[in-house]
Parts: C-alpha cells; sequence; structure tokens
C-alpha cells in the first residue's frame, strides 16, 4: 500500500465541529485515486494530514487516527522524510514558487535535502526532461502562464523523486489544453507505478484519465469509497434530489439596443512588442449569457477590462448605454457594467459583511435605505442569506468569500456584469447553484459575460459563445454551433475532444 | 524589478560579497562623517561607482528624478528649519546614498541574494528570506494593481481631472484603504507558501546552496579599499569633527 488511513478525525483549534470524521482509506501504487466533495467536505484537511502539514505545521489541532505511508506510521516521520515520499502540488502554483528562477526553483527542495550539487543539478535536468520543460529553466519564475507555473511546481515535486504524488486542485486554473496535459501527464506518472491522489473540483475532466479509485467525502466523512463508474453514479444519485440546471428563457434571445459595444477594439500593453487585442467587435444585449472563451492569454480578460475602462483601447470604441466609454471614469461606468474578479481576496477588505457589500453601492451614490434592502437581496441572491452582516468576510471559505464578491458587485445594480471564470475554486454543483441563482434573480443584470474555460458552463446556461484567439473573436455564435465544430475549436486553439455529452446533461 | 542580465554591467564582475562589502563601508562612511570636504568627496565616489555599472539612464532617469526632488524636499526644509551647513550635509549624504544604492541594487542578480548572505555568515534561514523577498517584489506590485483595479471595480473613484498638488493629494490618500486587502493577501498568501516551503524539507537541516561563489583578486582589493574607506571616514570624524 503506498497510503492507508485508519480512523483518521481531525478538529481545527477553535472550531467544534471535526473536519475529518473517521476516513479510512487506502491508496495503491500505480493507480490515480480522484477525491471528491463540496467546498468544506474535508478534503484540504485531508490532504494536510497525508502530506504531514498536519501536525507539524498546524499543531494546535486534535489528531486521531493513523496514516501509515509505504508501511511507516507518519507519526514517526519528519516532513523531510516525508517529502521524499510523498510530492505534494497545490491549488494555486503562484504561491508555491519561491525562487526567481525556474532552475532554482525544481532545485530548492533538493537544497533543502543537502544533496551534493552535482546530485542537484542531474535531478533537476531530468525532471525537466519529464515535463517538457529544458527551454524554461533559465526563465524567472514570474514571467510563466499558469500553465508553465503548474508544471515547474510538479518538476519541483518530482525532483525529490517521491513514491505519491499528492495533488490539491491541479486544474483550477488552467486552460482546456493546459489542463489536458496535466492529467496526460498524472495518468503516465501512475503507470510508472506512482501512487497519484488528486482531489479535484473539475470532475468531468478528472474522469476522463479513467482514475482506477474514486472517493467522495461529504462534511468530513468518507461519502464514496470505490472505482470512478461506482463515483459517477454515485455523484448521478446524489443529483436526484437537485433541481435540474437549465437555460432559462431570458438568456435564449437577446434584445434590444447593445448595452457593450465593442467596435474594432485594440490594445497593447506599454512596452509590449505585440497588441493584445486586434479590432475586436461584438455587442452584448439586454437577454444575453455569453460565454466568453479561449486559451490563456486570448485576451479575454484585457477585453473585459476595456468595457469598465480599466484599460483604455489604443484605437477603436467601447460605447456602454450609447456613449463612448473614453468619455467617463471607471466609477462612473461601473454603475452600468459591474466586473467580478477572478480572485475574491482582490475585492475583500472591510472588517464585516455589512461595510463590505455597502461599500460599491455607496460609491456609487446609492441612498443608505436603499443599500440595506439592497445588501439583503443580493445575499440571498448568492445564497448567503443566512450569514450575519456583522461577520468578518475573512473567516469565510473561498467559496463564499467568491459569492460575497459576487454580492458585493450585485449590490451596485449594474445592467450588465462580467464574470471572470466564475466557477474557479468551487465544485460543481455550488457553481452551478450560484449561476442559476443568479440568472433566476428578479433584479438581477440584464445580461452577462463570463470568461470561462468551463465547457460545461457554456453548455448549459450561455445563450451565445464568444471565442477569441491571439486578441481576435474567430467565432460568435450558439453554444451548440461552436463548441461542437472542430473546426472552430481548433482554430481556437481550443480541443473539441473534451465537449463531451457528459458536458451537456446535469448528471456530471 | 530589472533584470540585471539587461544592464550592461561592470558592477558585476566583481563577487557580489565585495559590493555589498563596498556598500555597506560607504554607506557606514557617509553617516559617520560631517566635513563637507570629506561628503563631497563620498557624494563624488557614488557617482563614480553608478557611472562605473554602467546602468542605462533610460532606466535611473525616473528614479533620478525623485532622488532630486526628494534632495530638494530635505534641503528646503533643513534651510528653513536649521542651518545651511546642515541642509548640505543632507543633500551630499542623499547623493551619495542613491548613487550607491541604485549601482549595487541594479546589478545585483536576485537569484544570488541569499547565497550572498549565507557566504558572509548569516544562517540559512534569514539568507533564503531575502531571496524570497527578491521573488515577493514583483509579486507585491501584481497584486496591488489587482487590487486597485478591484476597487475601481467597485466604483471607487482614483482618478481626478484636478492636476493641481491638491487633486493629486486627494488621489493619493485614496490610496490608504487599499493597502489593507493587500496586506491581508499577502499574509495569506504567506501561509500557503510557508507551507510550500514545509512540504520540500525547507528548514529541516542544514541545506545545499546552489549557487557557488568565488573570491578572486580583484574582489579582495575592493573589500580592503571598502574598509580603508571605513577607517578614513573614522578618523575623518575624530580630526574633523
Amino acid at each position: 500500500m503506498a497510503i492507508q488511513i485508519s480512523k483518521l478525525s481531525y478538529t481545527y483549534t477553535g472550531r467544534a465541529e471535526p473536519a475529518l470524521r473517521e476516513v479510512s482509506l487506502t491508496f495503491r501504487p500505480g493507480e490515480v485515486a480522484l477525491i471528491v466533495g463540496q467546498s468544506g467536505s474535508g478534503k484540504t484537511t485531508l490532504a494536510r494530514c497525508i502530506n504531514g502539514l498536519i501536525p507539524h505545521s498546524y499543531k494546535n489541532g486534535t489528531l486521531v487516527g493513523e496514516i501509515r505511508c509505504y508501511e511507516k506510521s507518519t507519526a514517526g516521520l519528519s516532513l523531510a522524510q516525508l517529502a521524499r515520499l510523498i510530492g505534494t502540488v497545490m491549488q494555486d502554483p503562484d504561491k508555491q514558487i519561491v525562487a526567481t528562477r525556474v532552475f532554482n526553483e525544481i532545485a530548492f527542495g533538493l537544497e533543502n535535502l543537502g544533496l551534493s550539487r552535482d546530485d542537484i543539478r542531474a535531478r533537476v535536468h531530468e525532471a525537466a526532461e519529464y515535463l517538457h520543460i529544458p527551454h524554461l529553466l533559465d526563465r524567472e519564475t514570474h514571467t510563466l502562464s499558469g500553465g508553465e507555473l503548474q508544471k515547474v511546481v510538479i518538476a519541483g515535486a518530482l525532483a525529490m523523486r517521491p513514491r505519491t504524488l499528492l495533488l490539491d486542485e491541479p486544474l483550477s486554473s488552467l486552460d482546456p489544453p493546459s489542463a489536458r496535459d496535466a492529467l496526460a501527464l498524472f495518468r503516465r506518472l501512475a503507470d510508472a507505478d506512482m501512487a497519484v491522489v488528486m482531489i479535484e473540483h473539475r470532475v468531468r475532466d478528472a474522469l476522463r484519465i479513467t482514475p482506477e479509485h474514486g472517493v467522495a467525502l461529504h462534511q468530513g466523512a468518507v461519502a464514496f469509497d470505490g472505482d470512478a463508474a461506482g463515483l459517477r453514479a454515485w455523484m448521478r444519485a446524489q443529483r436526484n434530489g437537485r433541481p435540474t440546471p437549465r437555460l432559462p428563457a431570458r438568456s435564449v434571445a437577446a434584445q434590444g439596443e447593445p448595452l457593450i459595444s465593442f467596435r474594432q477594439v485594440r490594445f497593447a500593453y506599454p512596452g509590449s512588442p505585440q497588441e493584445q487585442l486586434r479590432g475586436v467587435s461584438f455587442d452584448v444585449r439586454a437577454g444575453d449569457v455569453i460565454a466568453l472563451m479561449g486559451p490563456n492569454g486570448a485576451g479575454k480578460s484585457t477585453l473585459c477590462k476595456t468595457a469598465i475602462g480599466l484599460l483604455r483601447p489604443s484605437a477603436g470604441q467601447v460605447i456602454v448605454a450609447g456613449e463612448d466609454a473614453a468619455r467617463f471614469t471607471v466609477a462612473q461606468i461601473v454603475r452600468k457594467v459591474g466586473y467580478v474578479f477572478q480572485n475574491p481576496a482582490a475585492m475583500l477588505f472591510a472588517n464585516t459583511l455589512r461595510e463590505e457589500l455597502s461599500f460599491g453601492p455607496r460609491n456609487v451614490g446609492m441612498s443608505e435605505d436603499r443599500i440595506v434592502a439592497t445588501i439583503a437581496r443580493v445575499l440571498e441572491t448568492v445564497g448567503l442569506g443566512h450569514l450575519s452582516l456583522d461577520q468578518s468576510p475573512f473567516g469565510l471559505s473561498f467559496g463564499q468569500q467568491k459569492r460575497i464578491a459576487l454580492a458585493g458587485v450585485l449590490a451596485m445594480q449594474p445592467d450588465v456584469l462580467i464574470l471572470d471564470e466564475p466557477t474557479a475554486g468551487l465544485d460543481d454543483g455550488t457553481a452551478e447553484d450560484l449561476i442559476q441563482r443568479l440568472l433566476t434573480a428578479e433584479h438581477g443584470p440584464q445580461a452577462i459575460v463570463m470568461v470561462t474555460h468551463d465547457l460545461s458552463l457554456a453548455h448549459r446556461f450561455a445563450n451565445r459563445v464568444v471565442l477569441v484567439a491571439d486578441g481576435q473573436v474567430v467565432a460568435d455564435g450558439s453554444p451548440t454551433e461552436i463548441l461542437e465544430s472542430a473546426d472552430t475549436m481548433r482554430r481556437a486553439r481550443l480541443d473539441p475532444a473534451v465537449v463531451s455529452a457528459d458536458d451537456q446533461s446535469p448528471d456530471g | 524589478m530589472i533584470n540585471p542580465q539587461m544592464v550592461e554591467m561592470s558592477m558585476q564582475t566583481f563577487d557580489p560579497r565585495a559590493r555589498v562589502t563596498f556598500y555597506a563601508c560607504l554607506t557606514t562612511a557617509v553617516l559617520l562623517v560631517n566635513d563637507l570636504r570629506v561628503l563631497a568627496g563620498l557624494a563624488l565616489l557614488g557617482s563614480g561607482v553608478l557611472l562605473f555599472a554602467r546602468v542605462p539612464w533610460e532606466r535611473i532617469k525616473r528614479i533620478w528624478l525623485g532622488v532630486v526632488i526628494f534632495i530638494a524636499l530635505i534641503t528646503a526644509l533643513n534651510l528653513l528649519f536649521r542651518t545651511p551647513l546642515e541642509a548640505a550635509q543632507q543633500a551630499l549624504r542623499a547623493v551619495a546614498m542613491a548613487a550607491a544604492s541604485l549601482a549595487v541594487v541594479l546589478t545585483f542578480d536576485p537569484a544570488y541574494l541569499g547565497v550572498t548572505f549565507r557566504r558572509m555568515g548569516f544562517p540559512d534561514k534569514f539568507a533564503f528570506a531575502l531571496d524570497l523577498t527578491a521573488r515577493f517584489v514583483p509579486t507585491l506590485m501584481r497584486d496591488f494593481r489587482i487590487t486597485i483595479d478591484a476597487q475601481r471595480a467597485r466604483g471607487y473613484e482614483l482618478e481626478s481631472r484636478d492636476r493641481s498638488l491638491k487633486g493629486i493629494l486627494t488621489v493619493g490618500r485614496r490610496f490608504v484603504p487599499l493597502i489593507v486587502p493587500v496586506v491581508v493577501r499577502a499574509v495569506l498568501d504567506a501561509e500557503d507558501r510557508a507551507n510550500a516551503m514545509d512540504l520540500r524539507a525547507f528548514g529541516t537541516g542544514p541545506r545545499t546552496w546552489l549557487q557557488t561563489l568565488r573570491l578572486r583578486l580583484p574582489d579582495y582589493v575592493l573589500i580592503a579599499a571598502s574598509f580603508a574607506l571605513l577607517a578614513g571616514a573614522i578618523a575623518a570624524r575624530l580630526v574633523l569633527g
């Protein structure tokens, strides 16, 4: 056995409820094990117990039960010993990078183990070759893309030659081609007799590499433990109790004058040798639910930032509510167009939810009476009506913070809402519930633009898909027309093979 | 951050430890002496070192503009509240330190920051903390930009059509609340980064530093000259006051 977990329970200090309850699991060499569960189900806590952060770094909680790693109890192993057995890759690769150069980053763990310089250099080259990234070795880490960072972090873990690879949401920041490459790599490692344990929200993607083992956690306990087919059936059974997501009628036919009109928009960042936007034109009308898709670096977020004036086009025009956006400040434009950033941490700053949610409406001059009514309504819209307005946003889970950030923008009552990766970091159920609530909200926005890599989201909720590649719109049409056209998807450097019937069904 | 590889450097021919020693001695000397002639000499030395570093003017002209404004400000304040002598002393100190700082910082490869201090006798953890700081600067700047954009997207007004000093100060004051989310984010990120380092066995025993440093004759000469400069400054302070 690679890892054997027996009756493991863990309670964080200061919390009444345990994060893990009597978890017993076994992971074997040569298999990919997929662990799923909603936000707060205990997945990350389980990962911390396996890799030794609990109890080595989180010392104050209460740990009961045992984990054996290759027949040795982890209780008697130091972090350095565990690091040789278990390589860990966490959710956000950017937060794991510690060195300024790629070579030094991959070498970091080996330096800490005190290996000789010759050994270190040989192992760094070996790991880089295995991941096909020798060309990155001299690059500075802050210049790498999300997919490249992911590979560098994995190379850093593999260089220590672990026998188990533990992955906590490795796909969350990757576009479809990078996610496909990463999944193929995990399969290859398992086929080479490594135990690969993967916690992942993008379950449909992860199931494509046919994991040998599937586990579902619910409220800290094991709710399912079996093979991948069984996991799929279990998830389908779980969904039967929930309403089936459907395309809301209001998003089927867009109408009226454009709320936003991009007209031959061009943009280049200062000092950049090439333009990020090269003559983008399309309209957003009332009733539109647009999935703005394309590979990393295609210009999607840049385009959205021109819509609210954070970036000003070098040529062309953005027309908002019939007027040239160039004439207005950002604070004036956001009364019409709301923008929710991918990472809620960038948006949240106040001590209480009340203060947080009042911030935007106050900035746009809403009366205090109206603010009170509005923030109560938007909290209901994002499914957090049960929270106290006096609590801090920083004590909430990532998924809840994401919904609070959305509520903060909704409270400003924009006509158009732009969501940057709305489902990133959320489990499928929570993400669908959130979008569903948004589309059926009584005082919701008239149109929604979602920047997303999630093909399933586009299929289920959008009435239009706008594909962007190399700063240009390469296709604009219905989800079926665009996402199922192999030729169109290839033009946007996306893989049509990853769109399957699964993506259109609610079953996962 | 300026990439030192892109700067044509002659300062980089010296071992980083020799450069750090020189900088420490020059800075201490500048702070020790009060004599205008010696301070003028040190300011000339600092400027000479910056010329020797051959940092392209395009890269430092904005920084120098800031330095000139800062010097003008402290000189004016000293003239107002103290004596012309003190004003001249502070101005010369600022020139010497700004020039030497630019010469050393802009020619320093951040990948060598940690190993430099480790080889100077500092502990592993302290040396690596310096490495991390170098890595954090661009990250922190990027996070600050994102936070500013995120708050502007919530209607927080940071633009002003008022180009007067009052308008600029108003915009400056409005940046203050944005420091909170940046700091919170940095603290949360630091926990993740500390975990990532723990998981790669950091701090569990003596570590190997991949980069090697070797002192050559010119480095020894520079180190000796640096200490001679410091000794001269101490003598000047004792003799000239």
